[in-house]
């Protein structure tokens, strides 16, 4: 968990964008601290790529000031520069040059970065063995790790990643989490990535950010998020679902979600499970498990964005 | 600064990876050399070949002549007549030739005249010490010998009774006329040459003294008249270039197109310029000989057909360097960086001069080169200019090279174009396309602008201002320097425009032109 005590490594604030009559990012402000991995959760066109856009400088906010290691962008644009690293959407470069040389073109553009650095963050992506292949050789997982491997080149205070684990093997996916926690925990990178995968956010993220329609709605931790989520869900296992079902209707009936052959879903608090078996074994019905279903967080980000499905 | 460069570093690894790059330069390069080395061939140089007057060739004539002619002397007549004085009688013999008036007599009068001039050659010249093909005072004097002798024969047909004090005139200038023709050719005596030519152009009323200023001039550098034929020919077209300049400043106009017009302000110090340089060359014996005269034109074939292949190349960077990094989002890579975005732009900029500039260099080297082994280096003169009133020089391969950049500002323009419409879109293609089509479009233009006259709006068409060559190199033409048009895909024509309006109207061109681009780049969003 971010310490909030000490000076944030990136400051948004007002951050604004629009195209055309369009608001792609609306008046979102937020602090992304230094041991941190942020998480910046949207749907489709919610305005994630954008507002990264904005910071890293490839679009020019309307309004708002965006503060990098404590140099104004607008102001100290190199120096601000400097401390931030990323890639956004897919990680292009040049492809018919290799890889090795690509980071050694990128190395130039910043102050003292060796040769042994370039083969540290090789190794660190596990690429080292195919560094001298052109990159138009390479997969698109291959792609997104060279891209890691130049963002983490000149070791940014800041790292940000717009939908990293794109085009990545399962471990791949794994190793990105490794990488992006040591940077966060252990070299006190602040760290934002995102994504509209939570599943992925809940593995790696300490906190996240919700964004829906260019407003930044909510910044919570995954804790926070799902006990947003109302009651759980208990799954009951029985010989004879229907007849519990009948059992349970009297006191329960609204709160049956799922009927399977041999299970049943009911949304209660934890309070009530104790009672509602006893019922159950009192209506003489057999039992032959009791689990608790972990609250989807997906319906907690649905709830949150609204049904965010609706793209316009 | 350091950034620029590193950026600048980049640009040229990434065009130094791209095979286009080098198939167009390897192509550039190949027609060069063949173009520059085979220019004089294609353009059918003929060899320069002088009458072969050889004392084998004399007898040959003579004989025939003589064969024909049988008895030369019964075409000679003798007549005499008496005058009675008072006192006196006086008797006047006089010697003529009369051939008759048959048609018969005019054959006889050639084979005649022939053969006279034979026979008097056969018998007192030199031939061993001065081969009369070789140097053009034997040529010369040899031509000029022979026209005195056959007017000395028609000017005997006069009959005695006919003769008066005007004939009597003429017939001494003639005989002068003769006897320093006779003494250039047998003496090899150049002073002599020019006194017979001098005489030669008194005897009609209507002369020029061109030729006679130019011999002596001649006379002056080649005093024991030993230059080749073809070397004295080629002095000769400098000299009418020098006397004819002189003549203009002389007058304070110029001939042409039937009339005469006064001299411009600035023509005038090009004429003043172009008179000290052939000084100069006269001076030093600083110019091509006649058979390489055509070496710097080589060069400028071989440079303006490379060209050709430059521009597209150049076309294809300028075209592809920003729209081909947004096309594949490559451009993220220097985005993310560290760098303010106007140092890429500037980095990419300057990396496309360098790839032209560096094209430019080398096929201006290597048609040099090619020239220089095949023809010569000593071909390859200096470029002389006049400054602070004395003559200077810079050598061939720099003055090349500052000829084609000087004739290829079109190009630049052209590139520039393509690089404008390159930072606002990602479509190279079009780039490179729409700034082709604009290349050919001008060149149409051009050609519907001619049929139509000129007119003052014209002068502020980019087509009018383009060929700056024939105004920074004004006096190259009057130095008998000749110089390759420099249009860039078609011969242009010179238009009267000052140097210093095309040059601020270029200067425009080129800031609007880097503004959009700049504004397209540098402050729009990279989406
Ligand atoms: N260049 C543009 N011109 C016009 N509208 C744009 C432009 N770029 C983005 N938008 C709009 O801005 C909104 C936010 O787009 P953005 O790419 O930031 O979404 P996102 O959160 O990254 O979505 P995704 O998860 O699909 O990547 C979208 O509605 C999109 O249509
Ligand atoms: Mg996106």
């Amino acid at each position: 968990m971010a310490d909030q005590s000490i000076e944030p490594a990136l400051i948004i604030k007002d951050a604004t964008k629009t195209f055309g009559k369009k608001t792609a990012v609306d008046h979102i402000s937020f602090d992304l601290f230094p041991g941190e991995v942020f998480g910046f959760l949207g749907p489709n066109g919610a305005g994630k790529t954008t507002l990264i856009k904005m910071v890293m400088g490839f679009i020019r906010p309307d309004e708002g000031t965006i503060i990098i290691n404590g140099f104004n962008r607008k102001t100290h644009y190199e120096k601000a520069m400097s401390s931030i690293g990323g890639i956004v959407e897919n990680p292009e470069m040049y492809a018919n040059l290799s890889a090795r040389l690509n980071l050694k073109m990128y190395a130039r553009l910043h102050d003292n970065i060796s040769d042994e650095r370039i083969n540290e963050v090789l190794e660190m992506v596990g690429l080292s063995e195919r560094a001298d292949e052109a990159i138009r050789k390479f997969s698109l997982g291959m792609k997104q790790r060279i891209g890691l491997a130049q963002s983490l080149l000149h070791r940014p205070k800041v790292l940000i990643l717009d939908e990293p684990t794109n085009g990545l093997d399962p471990a791949g996916i794994h190793q990105l989490r490794d990488i992006l926690k040591h940077c966060a925990h252990e070299e006190g990178v602040a760290v934002m990535v995102s994504s509209h995968l939570l599943s992925e956010m809940q593995l790696m993220c300490d906190r996240i950010g919700i964004i829906n329609k260019g407003k930044l709605l909510q910044i919570c931790s995954i804790e926070e998020l799902m006990n947003q989520a109302n009651g759980s869900i208990y799954r009951i296992k029985t010989s004879d679902p229907v007849r519990a079902k009948k059992i349970l209707s009297e006191s329960y009936d609204h709160s049956i979600t799922h009927l399977t052959a041999d299970t049943l879903d009911i949304e209660i608090d934890e309070s009530q499970i104790n009672e509602c078996v006893r019922v159950l074994i009192n209506g003489g019905s057999d039992i032959l498990g009791v689990q608790k279903v972990e609250s989807s967080l997906e319906e907690a980000f649905l709830e949150i964005t609204g049904g965010g499905i609706d793209i316009e | 600064m350091s950034k620029i460069l590193a950026l600048y570093h980049n640009e040229m690894i990434k065009f130094s990876h791209q095979l286009l790059v080098w198939a167009l330069i390897a192509i550039m390069s190949v027609v060069t050399i063949l173009a520059s080395t085979f220019y004089v061939k294609m353009n059918g140089e003929e060899e320069f070949v002088m009458d072969q007057v050889d004392k084998s060739s004399i007898t040959a004539s003579y004989d025939s002549a003589k064969e024909q002619l049988g008895d030369p002397n019964r075409f000679v007549k003798h007549s005499t007549i008496r005058i009675q004085t008072s006192s006196d009688v006086i008797e006047l013999f006089s010697t003529y030739y009369d051939f008759g008036e048959d048609e018969e007599a005019t054959k006889n009068l050639y084979n005649y005249l022939n053969m006279s001039i034979c026979s008097a050659m056969l018998v007192n010249y030199d031939f061993d010490k001065y081969p009369i093909t070789q140097t053009a005072l034997s040529q010369n004097a040899y031509a000029e010998y022979t026209l005195a002798f056959r007017s000395l024969i028609y000017h005997n047909m006069t009959p005695f009774g006919e003769r008066d004090s005007a004939w009597y005139d003429e017939y001494c200038l003639i005989n002068q006329e003769l006897e320093f023709a006779r003494s250039a050719l047998f003496n090899h005596n150049y002073k002599d040459y020019v006194e017979a030519i001098k005489l030669h152009y008194s005897a009609y009323p209507i002369t020029d003294t061109l030729d006679i200023q130019i011999q002596s001039r001649i006379a002056e550098v080649d005093v024991n008249g030993e230059m080749s034929v073809s070397e004295t020919l080629h002095l000769n077209e400098i000299l009418v270039n020098y006397f004819i300049a002189k003549d203009c400043l002389l007058k304070g106009a110029e001939f042409s197109g039937g009339s005469y017009t006064p001299l411009t302000e600035s023509r005038r110090a090009d004429l003043e310029d172009a008179v000290q340089i052939l000084d100069y060359q006269l001076a030093h014996h600083s110019y091509a000989s006649y058979e390489n005269s055509n070496a710097s034109q080589s060069v400028m074939f071989g440079i303006s057909l490379g060209r050709l292949f430059l521009i597209v190349l150049a076309i294809i960077i300028a075209g592809s360097s920003i729209s081909n990094e947004l096309a594949t989002g490559s451009i993220k890579s220097l985005i993310i960086a560290p760098v303010k975005r106007w140092k890429i732009f500037v980095a990419k900029l300057l990396a496309i001069l360098t790839w032209i500039l560096g094209g430019g260099f080398l096929i201006t080297l290597l048609s040099t080169i090619c020239v220089g082994c095949t023809q010569g280096f000593s071909s390859l003169l200096p470029y002389f200019y006049v400054s602070g009133g004395s003559v200077k020089s810079i050598p061939f391969l720099l003055f090349a090279f500052l000829y084609f950049l000087a004739s290829s500002i079109e190009m630049l323009v052209y590139v520039l174009v393509a690089f404008v419409i390159s930072c606002n879109s990602k479509n190279a293609g079009a780039a490179c396309g729409i700034s082709t089509a604009l290349i050919m479009s001008g060149e149409i233009i051009n050609l519907f602008l001619e049929g139509y006259g000129r007119h003052t709006w014209m002068d502020f068409l980019p087509y009018y201002n383009m060929d700056i060559t024939s105004k920074v190199f004004s006096h190259l033409p009057l130095c008998g320097q000749q110089t390759l048009d420099s249009g860039l895909l078609s011969e242009s024509s010179p238009i009267g425009l000052s140097l210093g309006f095309s040059t601020i109207y270029l200067i425009i061109l080129t800031i609007t032109l880097l503004w959009i681009a700049y504004d397209g780049f540098v402050r729009k969003d990279i989406q």
